[in-house]
């Protein structure tokens, strides 16, 4: 008889080769042999990638671009600025911490100056980036993976690389082309989760050896899992030669797979907070952090590597100044949040924070601003440098060029273009990513290896 | 062929060119260097007949096929949304061979009824990516206008229920009209495709028709009809003349139009883009739509930067046909931007002044007069029903883009040269072997289909086969209320991209499930009368496992309602074995205190109306482990992978 420890020994000693399906092994030669748990203590970190969904306005935040307009001692306006890049603060009122500049907030609450404040020493910020695009999916994808080839995302191939049979090894909304590297998970209610991680059990919390608690008897069950393990075709009665339903090996191969290593996801039980765990959480019903919570969850299980989560609001063609405000509240506070929770949960973890692209140096008639390919990038976390700012762009956010040491060139002289393609070599060289097979069977275009991460 | 269809094919290539050449080739199957052949099949005295066929591209012996008895399975529960009667079963297993006549015929009498009606929903919602979000309380009623709707909420006018002193059946009853009222405005375009089908009439309504679908639940919410006490509203759909706007189909629903709105500088280039991806199998999306900082911010770069016209000067003149349209898809006609390319269908086919009011109306025309609207049908429809892509042409696999392209062009000339007839396409795709075959070989390309079941389709299976879905006592369906187990899942309710290949989190839900509604499958079934059983024919509540030959039947016959297999003699012999095996299990647990009664979510005391049971149809007492052995032996069945895959 097997117990539910038993079944959870079972699926972690299993090598990764044995349970890969067939088309994906067939992807990963040389996968990095038998990681079925990511190791909280390994240093890895876990992968979070946070969309700002819409197209970001930088200069709300990260990229500052105050009005140019002169005011009096009493503030009030004497030479406007005929075509403001943004109309509610000065360059002179332009912030910093720990040698990053940023905008002041739009709204009293602040919430711009209270984020920098407490994590600017700890980020890393890409300025200047060219996005090469105006399309919401073209950005968002090109955001996601650097490059606009047949590519998966970045929190794919992380996941891909070092965990791709994990319960929950990539969890994604969005765009989430993962080309089959690793099976992307949907978030949800983290009760519904443990329902199912404990699928024979009548109350998941309760005790799994009462007969009562169960619905099938431990012995039943065991004799319903021979039937299901390692399923095969059924032997028919008039076999045709090929008949589709007696191919299903890949099917099968998948749900070996998953049924090797479902039971994992009990490990969730012990590691998800309760609502008074939360409650020192200065944000705990921020809605990023609330999908933040089964990956952090999960990785302190040891079944998660990576998520992709996002966040919207930010395609503000109309009233600009109060949308883009109030959709910035909600991004800051929630990785606010999910760096408080992960550092209660006490994992490594490493932030990115991107858009679709960047919004116009002006507004338009709505009070709006529109489609502007130049954007920013932000990174916290293990090993990030911090209070680090590379590239830049101009008053009017044209992308200033970098040379190879990142040093940032006047407007006009060409050398390096910052674009996502860069920005994500750098990651998968940050991260150990470089070199592994997934790196070489989707290499990034491109020769440019510049030092982001390195301080 | 006849002099009609020459004409028509004629037409069909000079458009074809016409609008391949303007919007700068962004077809993906036209994409390719086969021009030449595009031509060949589109000339004057080709018919369909005269394809190719598969047979260019890959060795036919390649292919298997279903068995009779799989591939009515499938096509029944795809179409039908029914799982194959006893009768049906006996008749399919026993034939060797099933014609293409024959499957054609068994796939057309699958599309009527209730269950086809809700396959037609379900790719509507695909169709249109999402309009079913609107399915709750009174979430499309809010969308929609006072003028044009102005009494769409008609169930709360006093004299009919006020939310005051209400009994619990008005309670009860007001919901009921509430739904249905929702519904019927959420789903006005998906009526409108049913109504086609059902019909006869040309699937080109679906851009064109120039009245409403619906029932009366839409007339109420119309103020065209007023509530009558003493009968219930009537839910047969009909044709609905309306005058407060220019009807073009789904282009002018209020629903769809909010859920693709626009902005004042989007102006209805989401719609556009939209439209002539879904209807005129054109992506300008596509392509890399790349630009550079210099042309962002000219003073007008989508008339005058290369790099934004490149896509513009397809989308715009669309765009434009929407001028009359606000951002809250009520009816504001109005005069087109003068700094954007004029309305029409291309740059160079513009709208006629004449129509400036209706111009929808005369994009749905022109839109349904042009080839790539069948083209663009046959796709998006073989996507949702096979769960295969659509390849396009940098596909890795060049054989079975070809095959592709020519099936999709061969349906699509049936489907225009049967005037439209929806069914035709349909009956294609699930006759063909895209869907009912397979390549055992893997050099060959991949036929057949590969997919987890979404949620929604799993519950419809379980509902089809069963007559019941994994579902609270309440009633919400667990796999497809968005806040059960749909997000975990992936379904497609919300604008996810659907998960289709397993993982372990779907593998547990799917345990959860299994355990959770085996029982009362098996105990529901156990208390219908003998004549209404869908499952147990030869064996009762009481029958013993030991009789043989009656249990083994049962494993048959069970083996083919769910999974449309026909198992070998051996195979039930081992699965008799481990069925014997479980009930010793259970009883040994029996000896050792657990109870002899079946747990309570899965006893059996009354009917459907709610009548007490005869006392030889209550399930309670199951000392010998017999309703639970036949309940953990369906959960087996559950489980396996050809229940939950297709």
């Amino acid at each position: 008889m097997l117990s539910r420890r038993d079944f959870l020994r079972r699926s972690l000693k299993v090598g990764a080769a044995a349970l890969l399906p067939l088309g994906m092994s067939a992807r990963l030669p040389g996968l990095p042999g038998g990681v079925l748990r990511a190791d909280p203590t390994s240093g890895r970190p876990l992968m979070i990638v946070v969309h700002a969904r819409g197209g970001w306005d930088p200069t709300m935040w990260i990229d500052p671009k105050g009005s140019l307009a002169t005011v009096d001692t009493n503030g009030v306006i004497t030479v406007p600025d005929p075509d403001p890049v943004n109309r509610h603060y000065l360059v002179s009122e332009i912030l910093e911490a720990s040698g990053i500049f940023y905008a002041p907030s739009f709204d009293v609450d602040g919430h711009n100056e209270a984020f920098m404040t407490k994590y600017a020493s700890r980020m890393l910020v890409v300025n200047g980036v060219n996005m090469t695009t105006n399309s919401h999916s073209n950005g968002t994808m090109y955001a996601a993976r650097g490059s606009f080839d047949f590519n998966p995302v970045l929190a794919a191939l992380y996941s891909g690389s070092y965990g791709p049979t994990l319960a929950l090894s990539f969890i994604g909304t969005g765009f989430t082309e993962t080309l089959g590297v690793v099976p992307v998970s949907a978030s949800g209610r983290s009760d519904l989760l443990i329902n199912a991680a404990f699928p024979n059990l009548i109350d998941p919390y309760a005790s799994e050896t009462d007969v009562s608690n169960r619905f099938f008897p431990q012995a039943v069950d065991d004799l319903i899992d021979g039937m299901l393990d390692n399923q095969g075709p059924l032997e028919l009665a008039q076999p045709l030669p090929g008949d589709p339903l007696q191919d299903l090996q890949s099917i099968y191969a998948l749900y070996n797979e998953a049924q090797g290593s479902s039971s994992a996801l009990t490990l969730l039980r012990d590691s998800l907070p309760s609502e008074a765990d939360l409650a020192s959480n200065p944000f705990p019903d921020n809605p990023l952090l609330r999908q933040a919570l089964i990956p952090i969850a999960g990785f302190k299980a040891g079944v998660c590597h990576s998520c992709q989560i996002s966040t919207g609001g930010f395609d503000t063609h109309g009233n600009h100044d109060a949308s883009q405000s109030n959709a910035l509240r909600v991004l800051l506070q929630g990785i606010d949040g999910i760096i408080v929770e992960a550092e209660r949960q006490g994992i490594p973890f490493f932030i990115m924070v991107t858009s679709d692209f960047g919004r116009t140096p002006g507004y338009n008639s709505g009070n709006g601003k529109d489609h502007h390919p130049v954007t920013s990038f932000v990174f916290i976390g293990e090993g990030v440098p911090g209070a680090r700012v590379v590239g830049g762009s101009t008053h009017f956010q044209t992308n200033l060029h970098v040379d190879q040491n990142l040093g940032l060139l006047p407007e006009g002289t060409q050398d390096i273009e910052l674009t996502s393609n860069e920005i994500h070599r750098a990651i998968r060289t940050f991260l150990g990513i470089v070199g592994t097979p997934l790196d070489n069977q989707y290499p990034l275009p491109g020769t440019q290896d510049l030092p982001i991460f390195v301080a | 062929m006849n002099a009609i269809r020459i004409e028509w094919l004629g037409l069909l290539v000079g458009l074809s060119l016409s609008l391949f050449v303007a919007s700068c080739n962004f077809v993906e199957d036209d994409s390719r260097s086969d021009n030449s052949a595009n031509l060949t099949v589109f000339g004057a005295d080709t018919s369909p007949d005269e394809f190719g066929g598969l047979a260019q591209f890959v060795d036919l012996n390649q292919i298997s096929y279903r068995s009779p008895l799989g591939a009515a399975h499938r096509i029944a529960l795809t179409l039908g949304r029914r799982g194959l009667t006893r009768e049906q079963i006996a008749y399919y297993d026993g034939l060797l061979f099933i014609g293409d006549d024959e499957l054609k015929a068994f796939a057309d009498a699958m599309m009527s009824g209730e269950g086809f009606r809700q396959s037609m929903t379900y790719w509507c919602n695909l169709l249109l990516e999402g309009i079913h979000q609107y399915e709750r309380g009174e979430d499309a009623l809010g969308l929609v206008s006072d003028e044009s709707y102005p009494d769409r909420k008609w169930y709360r006018a006093e004299g009919i229920h006020l939310g005051q002193d209400l009994h619990e059946a008005d309670h009860a009853l007001f919901d009921r009209y509430r739904a249905a009222t929702n519904s019927a405005v959420m789903n006005q375009t998906c009526n409108l495709m049913i109504y086609l089908v059902e019909n006869g009439l040309p699937f080109t309504g679906v851009l064109t028709a120039d009245y409403l679908v619906g029932n009366d639940f839409l007339e109420l919410a119309l103020g065209i009809r007023t509530y009558d006490d003493s009968r219930q509203p009537d839910e047969t759909l009909k044709a609905i003349p309306y005058g407060a706007y220019p009807i073009a189909g789904v282009l002018t629903d209020p629903v769809f139009l909010r859920l693709h709105p626009t902005t004042r500088t989007n102006v209805n280039r989401h719609r556009s883009w939209f439209v002539l991806r879904q209807f005129m199998d054109t992506d300008v999306l596509a392509t890399n739509s790349r630009v550079n900082v210099e042309a962002s911010i000219l003073e007008n770069p989508t008339m005058d930067a290369p790099q934004c016209t490149v896509c513009h000067r397809i989308m715009d003149p669309v765009a434009g046909t929407f001028k009359n349209w606000d951002s809250r898809g009520r009816y504001r006609p109005r005069e087109w931007i003068s700094s954007m390319r004029l309305p029409g269908l291309t740059e160079l086919f513009v709208l006629p002044e004449a129509d400036s009011g209706a111009a929808l109306q005369w994009l749905a025309r022109n839109m349904s007069d042009d080839p790539r609207f069948a083209t663009s049908i046959v796709k998006r429809f073989f996507h949702f029903i096979t769960g295969n892509d659509v390849l396009g042409s940098t596909a890795p696999d060049s054989a079975l883009f070809d095959a592709q392209q020519d099936f999709f062009r061969r349906t699509a000339l049936l489907f225009w040269a049967a005037n439209y007839d929806f069914r035709v396409v349909l009956r294609e795709i699930v006759a063909s072997p895209f869907f009912l075959g397979s390549t055992s070989t893997a050099a060959v390309f991949n036929f057949g289909s590969r997919r987890v079941l979404t949620p929604e389709l799993l519950s419809a299976r379980t509902e089809a086969i069963f007559g019941r879905t994994w579902a609270s006592s309440s009633g919400t369906d667990f796999l497809t209320d968005r806040n059960q187990y749909l997000q975990i899942m992936g379904g497609t309710s919300q604008r996810l991209r659907a998960l289709d290949t397993m993982n372990s989190t779907i593998l547990s839900v799917l345990r959860r499930m299994a355990n959770e509604i085996s029982c009362p499958i098996v105990s529901e079934d156990f208390a219908r009368p003998p004549g209404s059983r869908q499952l147990f024919f030869e064996v009762n509540q009481d029958t013993l496992l030991s009789l043989g030959p009656v249990v083994r039947s049962t494993i048959r016959f069970l083996n083919q309602k769910v999974l449309g297999l026909t198992l070998s003699l051996g195979e039930i012999e081992n699965q008799y074995t481990v069925l014997r095996q479980i009930q010793t299990a259970g009883q040994d647990a029996i000896a050792a205190g657990m109870s002899t009664r079946v747990d309570g979510y899965c006893r059996q005391f009354r009917d459907d109306l709610g009548n007490d049971l005869p006392p030889d149809r209550v399930v309670f007492e199951d000392p010998e482990y017999i309703v639970r052995a036949w309940a953990a032996y369906l959960k087996v069945l559950l489980l396996r992978a050809e229940y939950f895959h297709e």
